[in-house]
């Protein structure tokens, strides 16, 4: 019995106007969106390379070690995420470049390739949000009128009063609803896939399928949702067109007004600190390095390291601002070989202290960040699940590992890698060596001793169980209304 | 008669479930706009803002001691002034740079002995304009979405709104057959049309008065925003443009009503435009535009920057000749050597402000490009209009930066101006030497005025104001027309 009811249902659903209409936007919408999308992956790639290029070009003309406290820093690049196509999420705000010395722990990122920083001022929109925004409304209308329409139309009492048990009734017309969403869904996926592989740069790992798949079922599962909201307040009312007009506005609040607000809410009524605090205590801290230093040299009694007169060097000195820590120094034509051990001796404690200061303001930075910015974007996040659009979009954001946790967990993986670099400088004691300063030495630097960055990309298990809570919530929220459609329509007014 | 069928509507609207909704959004929505306005966004913008201001007034009177010394540093930071009308349109300010930087970096310093010269000296570089990403956005972690403004309420809420009134207005009396009843009276079409348009116009607007009205009166309330006779006029053209973008969904919604028999399916037409229109197009266009018109990248842009310099250096430098004369810090300094020096530090400073204005023209380029596309959509064109009035958002921005190129040309002949007057000044521009080391009047220096008028606030919206009177005309003749030609069945 089920079987036909929902047979009914589905020849009725895809003959209709709605469908089709909905449909065709869905489906063109989604197609462009992809193929641009696609195009910006490329180009993102092709950057990611040319930097990753650029990057071991400069280094590789590193004549000085000191060149790699402010000339020629080691940079750590994020590869653009595949997924990034179905959900964008952080990856084209939060920069993908990040600086990487001895004197600096990596906090931020930056931009790398041909971005227009002035673009910030559109929205752009992917595949989630269109599933978001569009699939949402299509699976409101087409619940909306599943039981009143009948009603009104009189045909529900006629269904009822064969061996049609209401149960069965709303189960047939809750599966074929989203037998006949999940067409637009399925075909655009395939579409959309079919777009993707269009592209020369592109090839899914079996991993990547993984999370295709796992996008689509949440995306399903979203929708389900929103079928069931509208099929409850169909059972709420007698009439279609007052069910429709709640189902609206229930979609505006929820899709467009809420995840908006939030950000807005938390961002005044939660302010950050400016970053000027931490900055000051990073200034401390670079002066009281300096003292030491100073302290360092009196009790040798010198005033430089090297004296400019007799060597002349060009020194540049650490700031507080990002990227401009450290100090280059050249040295040539000696005029007395004497001060050379000393030199070298000087610069390695220095250097190594300039480390450790390092690690300390990243200390305190730490501290900002978690309790300014971060902190921030977590209550967001957390309040923003008020609304289920919002809920979906990150679900889709950590399955496409375009979230902002991938995003810290590849800032923590630069940390660590800072951490390797510093521990290969001090074990090959490059701070002390005489290369540090001298130009002596022409031939170039070889890039193989150096530890290379590599991104590790997060399980697909790690980032399934990161995404457990929305799914959860969403599917939570699934069986509520269930539930709420399925009492309320036993206790149906038919007549 | 077209008031009877005019009032018959509204009576109608007014009883109805969406009427009420609307007057609930809208007051809630606009009461939560002005009150998250006056209570932080805008006292700290305008804290930083005059923070800012007083910092670089600082560092400026610091510098007037000596002319020649103002003259390599340059005027520093100008900032873009916060417009009070920001709760009307943000228009995504904070995601704009708050300032340019008229100012020097680097010092640099060269000592040299040969056999046969000796020369020593150290400078800093003349100024340049450059145009520093520093925005008032703190947390970049945020979605950038939207921004709860009146072109949030209005462009986005209200049109939806403005929908929800008028698809059923004639396939709804079709379906109920009210329709042929009414039509069989004297009244022609057009009369019926205008009526409905009247009733559905009025009830809409007045939730929309009412959410403004309480909007303006928290703001007005706070005391912190005294605005000025001129604004109140921008507050007023903003609305007459507020109600005319409603009505063009207003006169869309009757078209497409006219054209079917059910109201659902009217409905469900009408959503999907506006979702493509309203939603998608606005959100969608930035990604495809910079697809189609390439800005080249920073490090594209460096690498230009260093040959360049490079290409100076080589010049100049050619054989040494840049030293041998002697330095321009001698006592008295040659003004040949001034010269030379002068003309050194100038084609630096040059190449490098030419450099960095034809890339920001390329990126103002490129997003104005942008926005032409995006004016496929009522809702951006809308958004548009209303920020050139309420003097935010990115043309107001790119007045910002004209404003400071004028003001640079401007500081320019001051200090010329300023060093004429000075008879122990060597008259060479522009190296520190070659100037009066007097100092100079702080008063007498021209300072960065970013001011807006509203003559021009009102010539930037035209554009925008045309096309969306042409579009509510073309609208309502489609309405009309639609409706003449449709069967009353």
């Amino acid at each position: 019995m089920l079987w036909t009811i929902v047979r009914r249902e589905i020849t009725a659903n895809i003959l209709s106007f709605r469908f089709l209409m909905g449909l065709l936007i869905y489906f063109s919408l989604i197609v462009t969106n992809l193929f641009v999308l696609t195009r910006g992956y490329e180009d993102r790639l092709q950057s990611y390379r040319t930097a990753i290029r650029e990057n071991e070009d400069k280094i590789s003309q590193v004549q000085r070690y000191s060149q790699f406290g402010l000339t020629h820093l080691l940079k750590c690049d994020r590869s653009p995420k595949l997924l990034s196509i179905f959900n964008e999420g952080v990856d084209k705000r939060k920069g993908n470049t990040v600086t990487v010395a001895h004197g600096y722990v990596p906090a931020v990122a930056e931009q790398h390739g041909s971005d227009n920083p002035y673009l910030n001022i559109f929205s752009s929109i992917d595949f989630t949000v269109i599933c978001q925004v569009v699939m949402s409304l299509l699976a409101l209308l087409f619940a909306y009128d599943a039981i009143s329409r009948e009603k009104e139309a009189g045909t529900l009492r006629l269904a009822l009063s064969g061996a049609v048990s209401r149960p069965t009734l709303l189960l047939g017309k809750y599966i074929a609803g989203m037998v006949s969403i999940s067409l637009p869904l399925i075909a655009s996926f395939v579409a959309g896939l079919l777009v993707i592989q269009f592209s020369p740069y592109v090839s899914f790992s079996s991993s990547d399928w993984g999370r295709i798949l796992l996008i689509f079922l949440v995306s399903m599962l979203y929708v389900s949702l929103f079928f069931l909201i509208g099929l409850f307040l169909s059972t709420r009312t007698d009439r279609p067109s007052i069910t429709l007009m709640f189902s609206m506005c229930v979609w505006v609040l929820f899709v467009l007004i809420v995840p908006n607000l939030t950000v807005l809410l938390v961002e005044h009524a939660s302010p950050t600190q400016s970053e000027e605090s931490y900055k000051e205590q990073a200034r401390d801290q670079w002066k009281q390095y300096g003292a030491e230093v100073k302290d360092y040299l009196e009790n040798r009694s010198v005033e430089k390291p090297l004296d400019r007169a007799s060597f002349g060097g060009v020194g540049v000195n650490s700031g507080v601002n990002d990227y401009d820590s450290g100090e280059t120094v050249s040295v040539s034509g000696f005029r007395g070989e004497e001060g050379v051990p000393f030199a070298q001796e000087c610069y390695g404690f220095k250097e190594n202290l300039r480390a450790q200061y390092a690690d300390r303001i990243w200390q305190i930075r730490k501290t900002y960040l978690d309790k300014n910015p971060n902190r921030q974007s977590l209550l967001a996040l957390n309040i923003s699940r008020i609304s289920p659009a919002a809920v979906y979009y990150n679900a889709a954001a950590i399955l496409a590992e375009t979230d902002l946790g991938s995003f810290w967990r590849f800032m923590e993986q630069t940390r660590q890698y800072r951490r390797e670099w510093l521990d290969y400088m001090r074990d090959e004691e490059i701070f002390s060596a005489r290369r540090w300063f001298t130009t002596e030495f022409e031939e170039s630097f070889d890039l193989s001793r150096i530890p290379k960055f590599k991104e590790q990309s997060e399980g697909i298990g790690s980032s399934l169980q990161r995404a457990t809570l929305d799914i959860m919530i969403l599917a939570v929220l699934n069986v509520l209304f269930f539930m709420g459609a399925f009492i309320s329509f036993l206790r149906y007014d038919v007549v | 008669m077209i008031w009877c069928i005019a009032k018959r509507e509204i009576l109608d609207n007014l009883t109805r479930f969406r009427f009420v909704l609307t007057l609930i959004l809208a007051m809630v929505l606009m009461v939560m706009n002005a009150v998250i306005f006056v209570s932080s966004q805008y006292p700290r913008r305008i804290a930083e803002y005059s923070e800012d201001t007083r910092k670089a007034v600082e560092s400026l009177e610091k510098k007037s001691s000596n002319l020649g010394e103002l003259a390599v540093k340059g005027p520093g930071n100008l900032y873009k002034s916060v417009s009070p009308l920001t709760f009307i349109a943000t228009g995504k300010d904070a995601n704009l740079p708050k300032r340019v930087e008229g100012a020097s970096s680097g010092g640099y310093g060269i000592g040299m002995t040969t056999p046969d010269f000796s020369f020593n000296y150290s400078w800093s570089a003349n100024w340049w304009l450059q145009y520093p990403q520093d925005t008032f956005r703190k947390n970049d972690s945020l979605p950038n979405f939207t921004e709860l403004d009146w072109t949030f309420i209005i462009g986005l809420i209200m049109s939806f709104m403005a929908i929800l009134f008028t698809y059923d207005a004639i396939s709804g009396e079709r379906e109920t057959g009210t329709l042929s009843l009414l039509m069989s009276n004297s009244v022609s079409r057009a009369t019926v049309l205008l009526g409905k348009f009247i009733g559905a116009f009025i009830t809409i607007l007045i939730p929309l008065f009412i959410g403004i009205l309480l909007n303006l009166m928290v703001v007005s309330a706070s005391r912190l925003v005294s605005l000025s006779g001129e604004e109140w006029a921008r507050v007023g053209i903003i609305f007459v443009i507020s109600a005319l973008y409603i009505s063009i969904f207003l006169w869309l919604g009757l078209f497409i009503s006219s054209q079917f028999s059910n109201s659902s399916s009217s409905l469900l037409v009408l959503l999907l435009i506006w979702i493509v229109f309203v939603v998608l197009i606005p959100n969608t266009m930035g990604v495809l535009a910079s697809g189609f018109k390439q800005v080249p990248s920073r490090s594209e842009m460096s690498r230009t920057k260093k040959a360049q310099e490079e290409e100076i250096d080589t010049r100049h430098k050619e054989g040494d000749k840049l030293y041998q004369t002697g330095s321009p810090s001698d006592t008295p300094p040659k003004t040949a050597v001034l010269r030379m020096w002068a003309d050194y530090l100038n084609e630096h400073a040059d190449a490098k402000g030419r450099l960095e204005d034809e890339h920001l023209n390329k990126q103002f380029a490129q997003i104005e490009f942008t926005q032409q596309i995006t004016r496929l959509s009522p809702a951006a064109i809308y958004k548009y209009a209303v920020e050139s009035l309420a003097g935010t958002g990115f043309a107001r921005h790119k007045r910002f930066i004209q404003h400071a190129r004028r003001y640079r040309q401007q500081f320019v002949d001051f200090i010329q101006s300023e060093d004429r007057g000075d008879n122990e000044s060597y008259h060479v521009y522009l190296v520190k030497e070659g100037l009066s080391q007097k100092p100079v009047a702080f008063n007498s220096i021209p300072k960065f005025s970013d001011k807006l008028t509203l003559d021009i606030a009102f010539k930037g919206a035209v554009l925008d104001l045309t096309l969306l009177v042409l579009l509510s005309l073309l609208l309502f003749i489609a309405a009309v027309l639609g409706f003449i030609r449709s069967e009353v069945k």
